[in-house]
């Protein structure tokens, strides 16, 4: 099988917003730090789906800025809904687009969210609807974990063993495991539909 | 676990160890609710041992060998966090994966029991020393345990802390009668102990080729050779003796090791003998064992 590969793009106004894009199908949206590049879990994800990674830029300025970017992006791509992934400091980013008025966001993915918010914490967030899953690596030693625990007191949360603050590098298969079943599932993802036949 | 949970309700001030469930054979989240319904039903006095388990138990099981040390390191992690997480938790494992995990009742310890592993192996001692818990040695010598702990005391230090002296057990069986001539007569009547990985030796080099025994091959499997009952009063795997004798090798052990915590297991089935040996071990070697 050809391994998927992502293509680096342009968007924005300015045309200074980067983003890799592979994979067709239902959409996801990925967003992460300025520092990092997709990972082998987006590579995994696009076998499945059309993703879209983004980059955070400094010129965003915030989380808040980030997330007005972005949502401006994937509405200049026709991109009417989609799921999402914040990682890193990406993951304040992605809960402002949740807030968003026009974001029609299927469930939300934040692998090990970093603790800046960009603001203050909004009452909002605990306002947000759709289902989310926070995960942290056991190696991650920051409290960002339990801050958004705490801001998001709906969520799902689950620990990643053996990974630290990289998740998408560290543990790739599964991150891309959870986030596909929690898309497709949501609060389902709960109960297992895994077959525990050995012979049939 | 059975026995344990019986324990609790008759003995009402000594601690209760259980020493312990083969972690990697058995679903971590049942050992973390089990542990936690001990501490609860004895007032928080439950020690609890992890172990890796013997060969025989990975072919019974039918789970890989290989892997056995990597399920163990990630379902003590898991049964940390059971323990120590005040709200539900999922959990995605490279063994082990829950969606949500929420058990009752906690501990009454806080943050925990205290808890041990087998150190007998380098890499058991290197894990132990990094997560800070304590090592016993079953059924192995007292030669082998030595560098065992020294390893383990030394990798403590890089790791931060200094192991006290109950962080080490050492497991050896006992046989005490009147005399010296009468332990040693009950014993050499006991016929060979043949266990199923000597009956089946596929068992055992399968589990070899497996990379069970991690760096130290050589040194795990003699712990477990056969010897003669000199050669093993010799090296410390088993106490026998009169009660003057059996003080002496539990001083020997202790001087030895550094071990604070002495694990011993009836080393014959012999009905009234071995009655008798348990009433003479409380009643002439346990109280002198307090002036060691």
């Amino acid at each position: 099988m050809t391994e998927t590969t992502f293509a680096q793009r342009w968007a924005g106004e300015s045309q200074r917003l980067p983003y890799w894009e592979a994979g067709a199908g239902e959409t996801i949206v990925a967003i992460l730090d300025g520092q990092r590049l997709p990972t082998r879990a987006h590579t995994l994800l696009a076998e499945r789906r059309r993703v879209i990674v983004f980059a955070m830029t400094a010129d965003a300025g915030s989380p808040q800025g980030a997330a007005r970017q972005v949502g401006a992006a994937v509405a200049a791509l026709g991109i009417d809904r989609f799921d999402l992934i914040g990682e890193g400091a990406g993951a304040a980013a992605a809960v402002w687009l949740v807030l968003a008025p026009k974001a029609d966001i299927g469930s939300v993915v934040l692998a090990a969210p970093d603790s800046v918010l960009g603001g203050p914490p909004d009452e909002a967030f605990r306002e947000i609807k759709r289902p989310v899953l926070v995960l942290c690596g056991t190696n991650d030693k920051s409290d960002a974990g339990d801050l958004w625990r705490a801001l998001l007191p709906g969520c799902h949360f689950m620990f990643v063993y053996d990974a630290g603050p990289a998740i998408g590098a560290e543990r790739p298969e599964a991150l891309a495991f959870i986030a596909l079943e929690f898309f497709e599932r949501r609060d389902l993802f709960l109960v297992s539909r895994e077959s525990g036949v050995v012979f049939p | 676990m059975v026995m344990a949970g019986a324990l609790s309700q008759l003995v009402r001030r000594a601690r209760i160890a259980v020493l312990g469930p083969t972690l990697p054979i058995l679903n971590p989240v049942r050992v973390a609710e089990e542990f936690a319904m001990l501490d609860t039903m004895s007032g928080g006095r439950l020690v609890a041992g992890m172990m890796r388990g013997t060969p025989n138990e990975y072919v019974t099981y039918n789970i890989n060998p290989a892997e056995s040390r990597d399920r163990f390191a990630e379902a003590l992690h898991l049964i940390r966090r059971a323990w120590t997480e005040t709200r539900p938790f999922g959990w995605l494992g490279r063994y082990y994966q829950y969606r949500t995990i929420s058990i009752w009742p906690r501990p009454v310890q806080q943050p925990h029991p205290p808890l041990y592993m087998s150190g007998s192996s380098p890499e058991a001692g290197e894990f132990a020393a990094r997560n800070h818990i304590g090592i016993g040695f079953a059924f192995t010598t007292v030669p082998l345990a030595k560098s065992a702990v020294q390893h383990y005391r030394a990798c403590a230090r890089d790791a931060g802390w200094e192991p006290a002296a109950e962080d080490v057990i050492y497991r050896a069986m006992f046989h005490v009668a009147d005399t010296d001539e009468a332990a040693f007569a009950d014993m050499s009547t006991l016929p060979p102990r043949i266990s199923l990985v000597d009956q089946n030796k596929a068992i055992a080099a399968g589990v070899r080729q497996s990379g069970y025994y991690g760096a130290d091959a050589v040194a795990q499997r003699q712990r477990t050779s056969r010897r003669e009952l000199a050669d093993r009063i010799e090296l410390g795997q088993i106490i026998v003796g009169g009660p003057d004798t059996v003080l002496a090798q539990v001083r020997c052990i202790r001087d030895e090791l550094g071990a604070g915590v002495l694990d011993l297991v009836v080393g014959a089935q012999l009905g009234e003998r071995t009655l008798h040996s348990i009433e003479l071990f409380g009643a002439k070697v346990l109280p002198r064992m307090r002036e060691l």
